[in-house]
């Protein structure tokens, strides 16, 4: 293992030496717990993660009401707190009389699953890719650098939009989108770091003993990519939470009798100037489960980094 | 000089073609498209007759090579649901309000995010400082299509001051254009801020704070002209992100642009003219990224040689 965070004294805080013992790995759960008790932000992200996980979890026991569960005699209800709003329904019903709070609490759920898994695959794919190109070099190199270029010269947005329309619509063919749509960057980020890695001389020196390949690979390479891939899949979730919904919004994600965020967007839109509640309770949930991923990755991105100082 | 134009050119042109193919394939492999279109219980002879129309029927290279020389003379064939008209036409009528919608957002999110960028970057900490990190933080999480609903409700429905959707005057572009600015005003901010971070710790800012400039002096005569160099060349990769972003926009909006064209054409299994667009969208793409990167050339002789 060579991710030690052995130079983190260069730049020693004014508040005194480093917390930090010379030798101690960059991974170990006690160094990542006291950085994660000083930073707020991180903090609070981590919590919201836990939340929702909670909440896609737990959802039948946090709600008496199924998700497609619909009850006419109570459709169209506001939150409880506006006028007709009923205590029975914190946060209104549409137009079927399905319970909104269940909705976005089962919707948790569709994010998530699409979130975690389409970033694995991602990386999966972006991982093996990019030390193909990297390793390898050749012609390997070519077409892969060339495919991902390509994937990169179409707009985002407009790509997904098209594969979606491709595939049609299920839960499984948005995580394979997403897996897909999401792995040239780290295709790039694997390749570039293998490349590094290969000139340094330690790496050299294996080579020159006599070590293969499959040596190689997973004794000195994957461990230098946990730290900048962690990083970077962190945000990949949160981006693909976050353009899921903006699929379901246009109608292109998972199939509409399935309770997701972008589904009720979706269905809030078309009710947007007479029942606002349908589209704004579904978007504070995205926007809060991005915001804390994000703060979650802001904060790992600082702790996985070797270079930086600790306690700024 | 010229060699790296040359280079970067052919790389591009290269590039456009690896457009063409992929996105061909990539509708071809929707299925059967006639099956889209016609009804499940229509009689064979019928499909047979429309599949001979769209030219189905010929060997997938055939209809590969005619698509590729019509595209490089500029034909992107024909819309199946306008009947005769060609996609180029139907996408150049959309192509001006797309592009209005996306310079206005580029210029709310410069407008505000440049100087809050570098406000916030010049003083650490400060009060303004919290601001910009914030918005920086809210462009990250708020999807912008729920922010345009979220103005729409509260702008046009609540308090009635602007339009909620459609392409008339000034008044009507405000909403769409802070809905799709806003992403981009927070990475802007976040940038600004951070190349800021970068510079103030140069030795030649230190030098001027130390023979005794006075603080805005120093962050418009020695901040700004070095932390404008990142910034113009994001803004060249903003430009694609909104016209890929003004889909939802669009759509919230009902603003007149290839955004909603594409939506519509993606609902109506219009497969020709979704294809179309997505080409052209992403030719626009790599042409300006394009101009981008020879533009830089000449302002940065550094990458030439990169």
């Amino acid at each position: 293992m060579s991710a030690h965070v052995g130079a983190a004294g260069r730049d020693a805080s004014p508040e005194g030496p480093s917390a930090n013992e010379v030798g101690e790995s960059l991974y170990a759960p006690s160094r990542l717990a006291r950085l994660l008790r000083k930073d707020a932000a991180g903090m609070v992200g981590l919590s919201l993660i836990l939340v929702i996980l909670m909440a896609a979890i737990f959802a039948p026991w946090l709600t008496p009401y199924g998700p497609t569960e619909g009850d006419f005699m109570s459709a169209r209800l506001p939150p409880a707190w506006m006028d007709g709003g009923s205590s029975a329904h914190q946060l209104g019903t549409d137009q079927l009389g399905q319970d909104v709070f269940t909705r976005i609490v089962y919707g948790s759920r569709v994010s998530l699953m699409v979130g975690f898994l389409g970033a694995l695959l991602a990386v999966s794919i972006g991982v093996t890719l990019g030390l193909l190109a990297g390793y390898f070099g050749g012609w390997l190199d070519t077409i892969i650098t060339a495919f991902t270029n390509l994937l990169l010269s179409i707009p985002y947005l407009v790509l997904v939009i098209v594969i979606a329309t491709v595939l049609g619509r299920s839960l499984t063919n948005v995580i394979l989108l997403f897996g897909v749509t999401g792995s040239p960057v780290f295709i790039r980020v694997t390749r570039g770091e293998v490349l590094r890695l290969k000139r340094l001389a330690y790496v050299e020196a294996a080579v020159g003993l006599g070590a293969t390949a499959g040596r190689i690979i997973p004794q000195h390479l994957l461990p230098n990519l946990v730290g900048p891939l962690a990083t970077l899949a962190t945000f990949e979730v949160s981006a693909m939470i976050f353009y899921e919904s903006g699929l379901g919004f246009l109608g292109l994600s998972v199939p509409p009798e399935i309770p997701s965020w972008g589904n009720m967007l979706s269905l809030g839109r078309q009710f947007l100037t007479i029942y606002p509640w349908l589209a704004i309770f579904p978007g504070v949930a995205i926007a809060l489960t991005t915001l804390g991923i994000n703060l979650f990755g802001d904060w790992l991105r600082d702790a996985l980094d070797p270079r930086a100082e600790e306690g700024s | 000089m010229l060699g790296y134009f040359l280079r970067r050119t052919f790389e591009s042109v290269l590039l456009m073609l690896g457009v063409l193919v992929l996105v061909f394939f990539m509708v071809r492999l929707t299925g059967d498209p006639v099956s889209l279109i016609i009804p499940m219980d229509a009689p064979p002879a019928q499909r047979e007759a429309f599949r001979e129309a769209l030219g189905l029927n010929e060997p997938l290279l055939v209809q590969f090579t005619s698509y590729l020389v019509g595209a490089v003379q500029g034909d992107l064939g024909t819309s199946l649901r306008r009947r005769g008209e060609a996609n180029l036409d139907i996408i150049l009528a959309r192509l001006p309000a797309t592009i209005q919608l996306a310079l206005a957002a580029l210029a709310f999110a410069t407008i505000i995010a440049i100087p809050l960028g570098l406000a916030g970057g010049m003083r650490p900490g400060s009060a303004i400082d919290t601001i910009a990190r914030g918005v920086g933080l809210a462009g990250q999480t708020i999807p912008s299509f729920w922010l345009g609903m979220l103005l729409i409700v509260l702008f046009a429905v609540t308090l009635r001051w602007l339009p909620s959707f459609g392409r008339d005057g000034f008044a009507s572009i405000i909403l769409p254009a802070i809905a799709l600015g806003f992403a981009g005003m927070g990475q802007l901010v976040r940038l600004t801020r951070s190349a800021v971070l970068d510079v103030r710790r140069s030795d030649y800012v230190r030098t001027a704070h130390a023979k005794g400039l006075r603080p805005e002096r120093v962050s418009l005569k020695h901040v700004l002209p070095n932390v404008a160099i990142p910034i113009v060349s994001v803004l060249g990769i903003q430009f694609t992100y909104l016209l890929g972003g003004s889909v939802y926009i669009e759509v919230v909006f009902a603003w007149p642009g290839l955004g909603s064209l594409l939506e519509g054409s993606v609902r109506d299994a219009d497969f020709p003219l979704v294809q179309a667009i997505t080409i052209f969208i992403s030719l626009f793409a790599i042409s300006i990224h394009l101009l981008t990167d020879l533009v830089y050339g000449l302002l940065d002789p550094r990458l030439r040689h990169a």
